[in-house]
């Protein structure tokens, strides 16, 4: 168990920036999931933090001790890697038991801790199995047993999940965020699977093109996205997107675009009149609605049923697709105009051209 | 759903197929009666000789003379002596191509992109014939025109340094035969270890395996099968070699590599003893067919387990 810190770290592949100035915090005992499409340096930072690659610049501290030059078994770290690595030719219990080969304790030791690991993670009946007579979801739990097993001050997981069926990755979710919270160990997750850190992460770090956008609980990074990346990234139907300019008439903000004179309700600096600027609203936010004046038209593209509500996606006013979430069992043909509203002091602004928002504040 | 798809007017008539064992059947039939043509006829006839005394000397005679051949090679000194060196020979060539292969596939693998060509280079002394071979390693090796002469050159001494000598002649036809099939061997590995994950050397590094431990638990469990299947093969190409070493030494110097088919060739075929000669081939038979079964035994059975 341990607080890590990352400190400016960069990593570049000859001419690649594979990570930049890479700044963070992992608390003692926090579940951090590291978010990201595949090659924005997720994996990287992991390998990192792990000791398996080293950086090319920058520090990473364990307890504020600087770890950057040790090697992985050095920095007490375990490590589930995707599909569940295990070596193919040892059975579960000895696979388990490389973890502790080194470790210096006496072999009864070892046994006690090899059975206490196997039973928290409910994989006792299976140690003389080999890998290849396991199924995914056991495979996954005996390398979690390899992990637990040496007491790690880090627990690192490179997409566990990614290669197993849905309803096993539903249920092995619950009971890794389980697990994490009955061993109080620090553990770092990686996915590409917004929903998978949504739903296990005490924060969620979510990374693009070697940067850190934004990192935050879950609720932070679904309600106050700072860039345009993690907006349209995080949350599920994804969020809508308008462009526009904003204007200053009557001591009033307005977003002005081809077919939608608006109100902006919120405050915002940096909002100067002319300004380009996207606006964001999540499609839960919004309502259909009699064609009305400050109303966007739509055209309906697709409606999807989820049971509880349904999903209208529409044709927008400038091309792209608008997704309103309407009552369950809401329909209408394909084509049908439509008109939504939403209320505008809960949107976000962002300048498309640093693609941050725009910061809450006083009025500019 | 079966109801769903019935319908009042009958189907159309299904083509019939035909099974997996009329067709397994129809495409080896014609190779099976070759087979029985080229191989088990001329093991039919050579069966019937080794019951005979093949005379030629006044016309061909067969005279039926029981086990005599048979027994005879057991008191032949020049057959214990023959089988000693095809085992070494066979021991020899197995333990170097399959080491031998072992390396240049672990060489392979970690080639720098620029150099990844040579992977398909490698292949190339596969493809000298063993005729070829046997021309290439005799002047490789010979006194006047060979390699340890040239090494010796180097270092300042005006020797000659015949490779091909009595004593170690086995050793040196060892090699050249590595050298012949060892890359077809380092070609598999290396696709068998090209299948590894490269995280699991990660796992390795995070179990602080030292490197030996990461070879051992790693890199070798994909290949074990492959390596026992061409110690199968190099066992059996080895006992059975016979133009290589007639062309690189003629069993020479004096008979110092005069293996068990270099020796029932001059038995059969200078001496023209054919019923004796074919009596002692099932010896050789034998062995081969020992010797794959005992490897079979203590190792491939292990293997097939996994």
């Amino acid at each position: 168990m341990a607080r890590i810190d990352l400190r400016n770290i960069v990593k570049t592949y000859g001419s690649h920036h594979a990570v930049e100035n890479l700044d963070m915090t992992i608390e003692d005992g926090e579940l951090l999931v590291l978010l990201g499409p595949s090659g924005c340096g997720k994996s990287t930072t992991m390998n990192m933090i792990a000791g398996l690659t080293e950086p090319t610049s920058g520090q990473i501290l364990f307890d504020g001790a600087d770890v950057t030059s040790h090697s992985p078994h050095q920095r007490n770290i375990a490590m589930v890697f995707q599909s569940s690595l295990l070596y193919p030719h040892l059975s579960a219990h000895d696979n388990i038991y490389m973890s502790l080969k080194r470790s210096g304790l006496s072999k009864q030791e070892i046994e006690a801790r090899i059975a206490h690991a196997a039973q928290t993670v409910d994989v006792t009946r299976l140690l003389d199995k080999m890998p290849s007579q396991l199924s995914g979801g056991e495979r996954q739990r005996v390398a979690t047993a390899k992990a637990i097993v040496r007491e790690p001050a880090g627990f690192l997981l490179d997409e566990p999940l990614s290669a197993l069926d849905a309803s096993l990755r539903l249920s092995l979710r619950a009971e890794l965020v389980n697990l994490q919270k009955r061993i109080r160990t620090t553990m770092i997750f990686v996915t590409h699977d917004q929903v998978e850190a949504m739903t296990m992460g005490d924060r969620i770090g979510v990374m693009r093109k070697g940067r850190l956008e934004q990192i935050g609980t879950p609720t932070d990074i679904y309600n106050r996205p700072a860039t345009l990346f993690v907006a349209g990234f995080v949350g599920v139907p994804p969020m809508n997107f308008l462009k526009g300019t904003l204007e200053k008439a009557d001591g009033r903000l307005w977003l002005i675009n081809p077919s939608l004179r608006m109100e902006i309700k919120g405050e915002f600096a940096n909002a100067a009149p002319q300004k380009e600027v996207i606006l964001g609203i999540r499609p839960h936010l919004m309502r259909l609605t009699e064609a009305g004046a400050s109303a966007l038209p739509l055209t309906v593209y697709a409606i999807e049923q989820l049971g509880n509500e349904a999903i209208v996606i529409c044709d927008g006013p400038d091309g792209g697709k608008i997704r309103v979430v309407a009552p369950a069992g809401f329909t209408a043909p394909v084509g049908a105009r439509l008109d939504a509203t939403f209320d505008s002091a809960a949107a976000r602004l962002y300048d498309p051209a640093s693609e941050q928002v725009l910061a809450v504040g006083k009025k500019a | 759903m079966a109801d769903t798809t019935r319908s009042d007017t009958p189907a159309p008539p299904r083509a019939a197929e035909i099974s997996n064992l009329s067709f397994a059947l129809i495409i080896s039939v014609p190779v099976l009666l070759f087979l029985l043509v080229v191989v088990a006829y001329p093991l039919a006839y050579a069966f019937y000789l080794s019951f005979h005394e093949i005379r030629f000397f006044g016309g061909y005679s067969a005279t039926w003379n029981g086990l005599a051949n048979y027994s005879k090679v057991f008191s032949d000194q020049s057959f214990w002596s023959s089988l000693g060196r095809t085992l070494r020979f066979t021991a020899e060539t197995v333990v170097l191509t399959l080491a031998v292969g072992l390396g240049l596939a672990l060489i392979l693998k970690h080639l720098p992109a620029k150099w990844r060509w040579l992977r398909a280079l490698i292949i190339l002394p596969w493809a000298v014939s063993p005729y070829g071979a046997g021309i290439f390693f005799t002047y490789l090796g010979r006194g006047q025109t060979g390699i340890g002469t040239a090494v010796a050159g180097w270092f300042g001494s005006d020797h000659t340094l015949n490779l091909i000598s009595a004593r170690f002649v086995i050793e040196y036809l060892a090699v050249g035969a590595a050298w012949n099939m060892a890359p077809l061997v380092a070609f598999f590995l290396l696709a068998n270890m090209l299948t590894t994950p490269a995280r699991l050397y990660d796992l390795a590094k995070i179990d602080q395996m030292s490197r030996l431990e990461t070879f051992w638990h790693v890199t070798l469990p994909p290949l074990r099968f492959t390596l026992f299947v061409f110690s199968c093969i190099t066992t059996v190409l080895a006992m059975k070699t016979f133009d290589y070493i007639f062309t690189a030494t003629q069993g020479g110097p004096g008979g110092a590599s005069a293996v068990l088919t270099y020796t029932l060739y001059k038995i059969s075929f200078v001496n023209l003893d054919l019923g004796y000669g074919a009596a002692m081939s099932f010896f050789l038979l034998a062995v081969i067919l020992g010797a794959t079964g005992l490897l079979y035994l203590l190792w491939g059975r292990k293997e097939e387990r996994q």
